[in-house]
């Protein structure tokens, strides 16, 4: 547990924080001769918000595919909630709380808004293929429960009056929100997101923050991100990981990141002002 | 009489027959995306499941017995039809795209090519199987079509609007955003393959049913070429665009083979009825001039993706929305 900075256990407002809800160890993943996750630890607390930065290819994403079972690791252990995961097809990793969103948006583009929420709701479904087809009691009543639980994530996000419209025909910040209502939809308790942020305005990029620390408070999730927009690193992570050619580089809070001179020279350029 | 009712119900039950095969194709094409060459072998399997079955006990036509056993062979050509489902879906579903289209397709021509040699006893070989029992005169078989349509649409439907319908569909969307959405996504294709499979084995066991004799010919690739113009014509992934693209192209061959006859007795125009002759003699231009106007006007098919009357209300409604949530503001 070497990268829990003392600064941030003394910061914690309870004992449940210091709770390593997702724990990875030493991941290796390798694409032919490219290693591009290469010795990969870090462990989330609970309702902890974590930052993951580094330049282009520096094996950020294979990192969110490894943990959510998309891409096998070649070595390394994944244990999340203490349950070890390591190797577990992906709905199951995420029937187990564990959700994400995609750096290029993967919403189901030819279907509404509200039934892209509605399918977050696929693994709590407990009526079978006979209710539904006779539309039995108990059929009914689930559905009229993911109809009502989806209008309320769709309420939190800005989004409840498209909910008619196709997903595609949402403004590109629009859809970026849709996908992370749709994860949260899941009722995961660990949320990986990429680059959230990305193609975002600045004034769009300060509502995401928003959004982000108030879904965070209300659901008391663990959060982990990959974003390249440092302002919205350094403002809302509480705890940053660097990463450069599938190694990390640097753990810490912000700050100290900020000022690690192989961070800098790695990631932010020699000339960063912070 | 028995002859005029024939001429009219002849082909309707063979439209109706297709409105079935149409939408069991629907639920593995277009409702999960899977690209299926195979469906025709489903449909036969289905035949001659429950040919066999009836040759067993031969009934007279349209006795109790006939009955019951009309409708024992239904439900084992559906579970036969579901059965080989499974079997060619667990290995084959696991392919993507073309591959799958493949793999489905070397199925079909297998299965055809086997019904030639493999128990001529007992499945007539390559002229054919007969039935013990007289044929179904069609004006039944078509109420029986009609009243298997409204069972098979409302599945589909009260499917579509179901955990297990927005799965398929998610599964085409985007199939990694369906498995991070916590799907099993190998189960689910199996799944919406096996039930569209039995449904294809139900329609055949309805075509065999109302026919002295079927044939591995029957059963070719044409057959899943004709459905699958049917659902692109209709809308991939509606239920309603299934039944009006199959009545649409199924109808179009008897319409054309009656119109030189009776134009004739409205005009004398040559060159018209030259056109018409070459029509009747080639249906097939229909097919291409109808999937040209197609590409052309509405790629998406005539429904799109959408049931019946979703044009009427829903669009109008969702325009507004759109129009509001322009200036919607989150988080307020």
């Amino acid at each position: 547990m070497e990268d829990i900075s003392p600064q941030t256990i003394k910061a914690s407002r309870g004992l449940e924080r210091d709770f390593a809800l997702l724990r990875a160890e030493n991941l290796v993943k390798s694409f032919g001769g490219l290693r591009a996750v290469d010795g990969f630890t870090l462990s989330v607390r609970s309702k902890e918000l974590v930052g993951l930065i580094g330049p282009n290819g520096a094996g950020k994403t294979t990192v969110f595919n490894l943990l959510t079972g998309l891409e096998s690791a070649d070595s390394g252990r994944i244990l999340f909630n203490n349950y070890e995961i390591t190797g577990l097809p992906a709905h199951v990793i995420s029937h187990r709380g564990l959700s994400r969103t995609f750096q290029n948006i993967r919403l189901l583009k030819n279907l509404s808004v509200l039934e892209n929420i509605k399918i977050a709701y696929h693994q709590h479904v407990r009526y079978n293929l006979l209710d539904a087809v006779v539309r039995s009691r108990r059929f009914r009543r689930e559905e009229r429960e993911i109809e009502i639980k989806s209008l309320e994530f769709l309420e939190i996000f800005g989004l409840r009056r498209a909910r008619h419209q196709l997903a595609s025909s949402l403004p590109y910040g629009l859809q970026r929100k849709l996908e992370i209502a749709r994860a949260l939809a899941t009722e995961s308790r660990l949320l990986l997101l990429d680059e959230p942020a990305a193609g975002m305005n600045p004034r769009e990029t300060s509502e995401l923050m928003d959004l982000i620390r108030g879904i965070q408070d209300r659901f008391d999730l663990s959060i982990l991100l990959i974003e390249h927009d440092m302002k919205l690193v350094m403002n809302i992570c509480e705890r940053v990981v660097v990463m450069d050619a599938g190694k990390i580089i640097a753990k810490g809070r912000p700050e100290e990141i900020r000022g690690d001179p192989a961070v800098i020279e790695a990631y932010l350029g020699s000339d960063f002002k912070g | 009489m028995h002859l005029d009712l024939d001429i009219v119900f002849s082909p309707l039950l063979t439209a109706g027959i297709f409105v079935i095969l149409a939408i069991s194709l629907n639920l593995i094409n277009g409702f999960t995306g899977m690209f299926s060459l195979g469906h025709a072998a489903f449909f036969g399997i289905g035949a001659y499941a429950a040919a066999v079955y009836m040759n067993l006990f031969s009934p007279p036509l349209y006795s109790a017995a006939y009955w019951g056993h009309f409708a024992a062979g239904t439900a084992l050509a559906a579970l036969a039809a579901g059965v080989f489902g499974f079997l060619v879906g667990v290995p084959c579903l696991r392919l993507a795209g073309d591959y799958l289209a493949i793999a489905t397709l070397a199925f079909a021509e297998i299965f055809k090519i086997l019904l030639d040699s493999f128990m001529p006893e007992v499945f007539g070989g390559p002229k054919g199987l007969r039935l013990n029992v007289d044929k179904m005169d069609s004006h039944w078989a078509f109420c029986i079509a009609v009243g298997m349509i409204l069972v098979v649409a409302l599945f589909a439907r009260n499917l579509k609007r179901s955990a297990a319908g927005r799965a398929f569909m998610a599964i085409r969307e985007n199939e990694i955003a369906a498995r991070v959405m916590g799907m099993n996504v190998a189960y689910l294709k199996v799944q919406a393959f096996v039930i569209g499979s039995s449904i294809a084995g139900m329609a055949g066991a309805l075509f065999a049913y109302s026919n002295y004799l079927i044939a591995p010919s029957n059963f070719d690739l044409m057959l899943t070429i004709m459905v699958l113009l049917m659902i692109v014509l209709g809308g991939l992934g509606s239920i309603t665009g299934s039944i009006v693209g199959a009545l649409v192209l199924a109808l179009v061959d008897p319409m054309v083979r009656y119109m030189p006859e009776l134009a004739g007795r409205i005009t004398a125009n040559e060159t018209l009825l030259r056109i018409l002759q070459a029509f009747k003699e080639n249906p097939e231009l229909i097919y291409a001039f109808l999937l040209v106007l197609l590409i052309r006007l509405r790629p998406q098919g005539i429904f799109g993706m959408h049931e019946w009357g979703y044009y009427l209300g829903t669009r109008r409604r969702s325009r507004e929305e759109a129009l509001a949530s322009g200036t919607a503001h989150p988080m307020e």
